[in-house]
């Protein structure tokens, strides 16, 4: 998969960085284009993806034959009514932390802004991997959801973490307080069904 | 074991094969070598009946870390795995090698796994492994280099056995952590380990450039374990068959690679053919490699030509440097590092000695911590062994060590700390009787450093000739001896040199034109290291010229890239000159972010203004109304920082200013701040950081992941009023509690603020904050409220 960022991006971006409207200066205008380009150069797409059936159970979801369940009342809410599930993780790559390290000592105003960059990277990207999963699967594909949301413990990312064999497969370790490396990653699951589901209730 | 002797048929993938036997797989497979043993073997043996002769145990992920949570110790699992391979391979005759694989963890300063952490972790794996009976050490499918050299430090200090190491690339031709295929080899040839090569991530087509580009810069037995091509990334099936996947390892075969098997997605059939195309091949020693390279983790410098080694992290003569390492300001001297890679340096020296300073710890710390920003090799400079092996231990890359000279004791104690590490070494033709004044003694001691360093195993090539540089203002007559002696040591002993060029001119008026004379006639000699200031364009001019004339830069490609667009610069900037100043003034500069334009104008006041009622009269009151917009909203983060970024552009000039003048320089007060342990996410304290700088304060910066008992001391010994603590995460809140908690048990009068995405007012003080910051423009009102303004 490769992802750019463009100016369809730039509204995302800036909500990122709290912007609620005032006039830009010339300067983090310039920054802005600027971090948009250096993301494109940096985004290095990591994946792993894999399908599983679920089941509904008193505390939660059963993910079959990966030996790990999904606890809490939101993530039942979430996944209800799917039968079958599409596990991930995605991470743009390690060099873009470095640039904003880089950055945060030489320009940070391009550093925070890279940041933002790197997030919108990020989840264009998983919403293009979920465009791509619909369209290998011929299934509707769920919104994503991600170990810390709700209840769902964020411990849960151990888990992910070792079915998805994401060390091997995109690079992205986790350590001792469930922060995964690289830092613009996630990891989510999301429903799949025949017929697409209303979530919103 | 001579690995050029025999071709040696490595084993297949393990995991799949152990879930085609209906292996139970649990969290950590590698239990199975003690829950379900017999299936361990059947899978070594189904590869040995095939024609393996070096079979991998299942150890990959036996390691501390990943162990936690086991009923079996790393010993146990080791234990069991080498036994278990070592009764597979008896009857035929094999030989065993200790897998491991990652930590899975990482490093520091990115991660907050320490360097002695890993090392640790290897050395519980290869001490086990070496007892229970492993004939070598395998790290495989590695993606840190740092890691690597921690684990084969420990193997190499810990056991006497044969050391593996392959690397997982990616297409890029680098690691997942950013490791080049030649950084890789280089370092790892230089730490004299005993094989190299590459495993895992792609098919051997891919994979095979890789190898040919190790073999180009190490002369090490090489290894190749492929995947069966690629993967289907939805099914996890690779594409190649056996057939397929042994007539595309020919390539490595012809080449002469010592080793060859498989990984994912290979199985006993691959390894049956591989076999059938092997007979017959035998490795191929490669001739003696006779350049001399230095690498960071990330890149490499192959010294055909003149490259620059920039001085400027030093701080001898240098007030502002000096005043950054006392505060323990890291981020001044990657600052530097930047600055001196942005104007072509290629390899930085690194000196951090100063009288009554941990020169041990800040080496270590800036050592680590420029490795983020720069990926340019480094020059280890110190009068200290100690420092210099601390240095060399944690330094990811192949380093050069500045410097010995001709003492005896000098020699016996540097050289066999580079030798260990695999640097390359600075040799000055000086001994204890000083700097002699003809070509031919100093030629006479270069002769000794390389025999010493012969001794040590250290080759010529890797020892850097300084020929000393003597002032021509007081010793002209000996200016053409370093000249002579440069082009003599090269032909006598095929060294490498290297020469610190500015000390010709001291004294002298115009010292660039002396400067750059001398670095000229220099290069002719036959110099491949000038020691110099990289900001110096008409030296660095002088270097890339001198590559144009000497027919090094073809068709002056490089020199023509470079100066066309300097050339463009500078008219557009004198055209930008040339237009009329508008009537800004130093508030509406840092307003709209302009640095430069507030630097200019901070330097037309000094004309007039004392410096410091410039600061306060100004700067501070242009950044006060930003801040007071963006507490209201009008402006957004980037904007807040830009204008402190300006700002910061004219608090150097004052800065630059006070120091030529010898002023005490302009502080407020000094603030301590850290992101708490377990965290390394900084980026929100990295802010405040930038603000408060900018307001004139202070800032010890004790980064990320900073442990309690180390911002109570830094507290202590800057005795700060106000210390700042950042968390970004609900699970590292009970770090900051805990740091709080030391702070106030230690005594200590400061107060503390705190901040991060999960805190609120209301946690902050239950968790014992004096104050809660919401955001930089905060932290900066309470500071002046308990500095005063």
């Amino acid at each position: 998969m490769n992802i750019q960022l463009d100016l369809s991006d730039r509204s995302e971006i800036l909500r990122y960085l709290g912007y609620r409207g005032s006039e830009i200066t010339e300067v983090v205008e310039d920054t802005l284009r600027e971090g948009i380009e250096l993301s494109n150069k940096l985004i290095k797409i990591g994946l792993t993806y894999r399908f599983f059936d679920i089941k509904e159970r008193d505390n939660g979801i059963e993910v079959v034959g990966a030996n790990f369940k999904l606890t809490g009342e939101s993530i039942k809410k979430h996944l209800k009514g799917y039968d079958e599930a599409v596990f991930f993780c995605l991470t743009i790559g390690s060099a873009f932390d470095r640039e904003v390290e880089k950055q945060m000592v030489k320009n940070p105003t391009l550093a925070v802004i890279l940041n933002a960059c790197g997030i919108q990277a990020v989840e264009k990207a998983c919403d293009e991997l979920q465009r791509e999963v619909e369209e290998e699967t011929g299934l509707k594909s769920g919104m994503r959801f991600s170990p810390g949301y709700g209840d769902l413990p964020l411990a849960t990312q151990k888990d992910f973490i070792r079915i998805l064999n994401t060390e091997r497969l995109a690079g992205v370790t986790i350590n001792e307080n469930y922060l995964m490396n690289p830092r613009k990653t996630v990891t989510a699951v999301a429903g799949l069904k025949k017929e697409a589901i209303d979530e919103s209730v | 074991m001579n690995l050029f002797d025999e071709l040696i048929i490595l084993d297949g993938a393990m995991g799949t094969e152990l879930v085609k036997k209906n292996a139970p797989m649990g969290h950590l497979p590698e239990e199975l070598n003690i829950t379900h043993p017999e299936l361990i073997k059947e899978v070594h043996r189904s590869y040995l009946e095939k024609g393996t002769k070096l079979i991998y145990t299942c150890s990959f992920g036996a390691n501390a870390y990943k162990c936690k949570g086991s009923k079996y110790s790393v010993t146990e699992i080791v234990t069991a795995a080498v036994k278990n391979a070592r009764e597979a391979a008896e009857p035929y005759g094999a030989l065993v090698g200790l897998s491991m694989g990652t930590i899975g963890d990482i490093l520091e300063p990115f991660g907050n796994l320490k360097f002695d952490d890993a090392y640790e972790m290897y050395r519980e794996m290869v001490v086990a492994g070496e007892k229970a009976g492993a004939d070598c050490l395998v790290f495989e499918t590695q993606t840190d280099l740092l890691e690597v050299k921690a684990g084969v430090l420990a193997a190499r200090e810990n056991t006497k056995l044969p050391i593996f190491v392959t690397m997982t690339f990616e297409s890029n031709g680098r690691t997942f952590n950013g490791t080049l295929v030649e950084a890789m080899a280089i370092t790892l040839t230089a730490l004299k380990v005993d094989a190299i090569g590459v495993n895992c991530s792609l098919g051997p087509d891919e994979l095979l450039p890789f190898v040919k580009r190790m073999r180009e810069v190490s002369d090490l037995p090489l290894i190749v374990k492929p995947n069966a091509g690629l993967p289907d990334p939805r099914t996890g099936a690779y594409d190649m068959g056996p057939e397929e996947f042994a007539e595309k390892m020919v390539p490595f075969l012809e080449m002469g690679v010592s080793m060859v098997g498989g990984c994912c997605g290979t199985a006993p059939e691959y390894i049956e053919a591989l076999v059938k195309k092997a007979k017959g091949y035998k490795p191929v020693k490669p001739e003696r490699n006779n350049r001399s390279y230095l690498s960071s983790g990330r890149e490499y410098v192959d010294v055909t030509r003149v490259h620059v080694v920039g001085e400027r992290i030093n701080p001898t003569g240098k007030k502002l440097f000096k005043e950054a390492l006392l505060n323990h300001d890291i981020d001044y001297v990657k600052a530097r590092a930047m600055e001196q890679a942005e104007a072509g340096a290629e390899i930085l020296d690194v000196n951090v000695g100063l009288p009554k300073i941990d020169e041990e710890g800040l080496m270590v710390e800036v050592v680590k911590e420029l490795q983020t920003v720069v990926d340019l090799p480094l020059q280890i400079d110190s009068s200290s062994a100690a420092v210099i092996e601390k240095a060399l231990r944690i330094y990811n890359g192949k380093a050069l060590v500045n410097s010995v000279n001709g003492e005896e004791k000098v020699l016996d104690t540097i050289l066999p700390i580079a030798a260990k590490y695999g640097a390359a070494v600075i040799g000055l033709t000086m001994d204890s009787d000083g700097i002699p004044e003809s070509a031919e003694k100093r030629i006479e001691i270069a002769g000794r450093i390389v025999k010493k360093a012969a001794e040590y195993g250290i080759e010529p090539k890797d020892i850097y000739i300084d020929c000393l540089t003597l002032a021509a203002s007081v010793q002209q007559k000996e200016v053409r001896e370093t000249l002579n002696a440069i082009r003599e040591v090269k032909r006598l002993y095929g060294v490498h040199t290297v020469l610190g060029v500015s000390n010709i001119s001291f004294g002298l008026p115009k010292r660039e034109y002396i400067n750059t004379t001398f670095l000229t006639l220099a290069m002719e000699a036959g110099l491949d290291l000038p020691i110099i200031n990289p900001n110096n364009a008409a030296m660095m001019g002088a270097v890339d010229a001198f590559h144009v004339l000497w027919n090094i830069d073809t068709n002056s490609t490089h020199y023509v890239e470079k100066y066309a667009a300097i050339q463009e610069q500078e008219k557009n900037a004198a055209q930008a000159q040339a237009a009329p100043a508008g009537e800004l003034t130093i508030g509406d500069y840092v307003k709209k972010g302009l640095g430069d334009s507030t630097a200019k104008a901070v330097k037309a006041l000094l004309e007039t203004k004392d410096p410091l009622d410039i600061v306060n009269g100004d700067l501070i009151p242009a950044l006060d109304k930003v801040g007071v917009d963006f507490e209201k909203g009008v402006i957004f983060l980037p904007q807040l920082l830009s204008s402190a970024t300006a700002a910061e552009a004219g608090f150097n000039v004052i800065k630059e200013y006070m120091a030529a003048h010898n002023a005490s320089t302009v502080s407020k007060g000094k603030i301590v701040l850290a992101t708490v342990k377990g965290d390394v996410h900084d980026i929100g304290k990295n802010i405040v950081k930038t603000i408060l700088e900018n307001y004139g304060y202070t800032v010890i910066d004790l980064g990320k992941d900073v442990p309690p008992e180390k911002v109570v001391e830094a507290a202590r010994e800057h005795q700060v009023k106000l210390v700042g603590l950042s968390a970004l995460m609900t699970t590292t809140v009970a770090s900051m509690e805990e740091t709080i908690k030391q702070i106030r048990a230690a005594g200590l009068d400061c107060k503390v603020m705190v901040g991060g995405a999960v805190l609120t007012e209301d946690f902050a003080m239950q968790i014992g904050a004096d104050y809660y910051s919401k955001d930089a423009k905060q932290s900066a009102d309470l500071a002046k409220m308990i500095f005063g303004e």
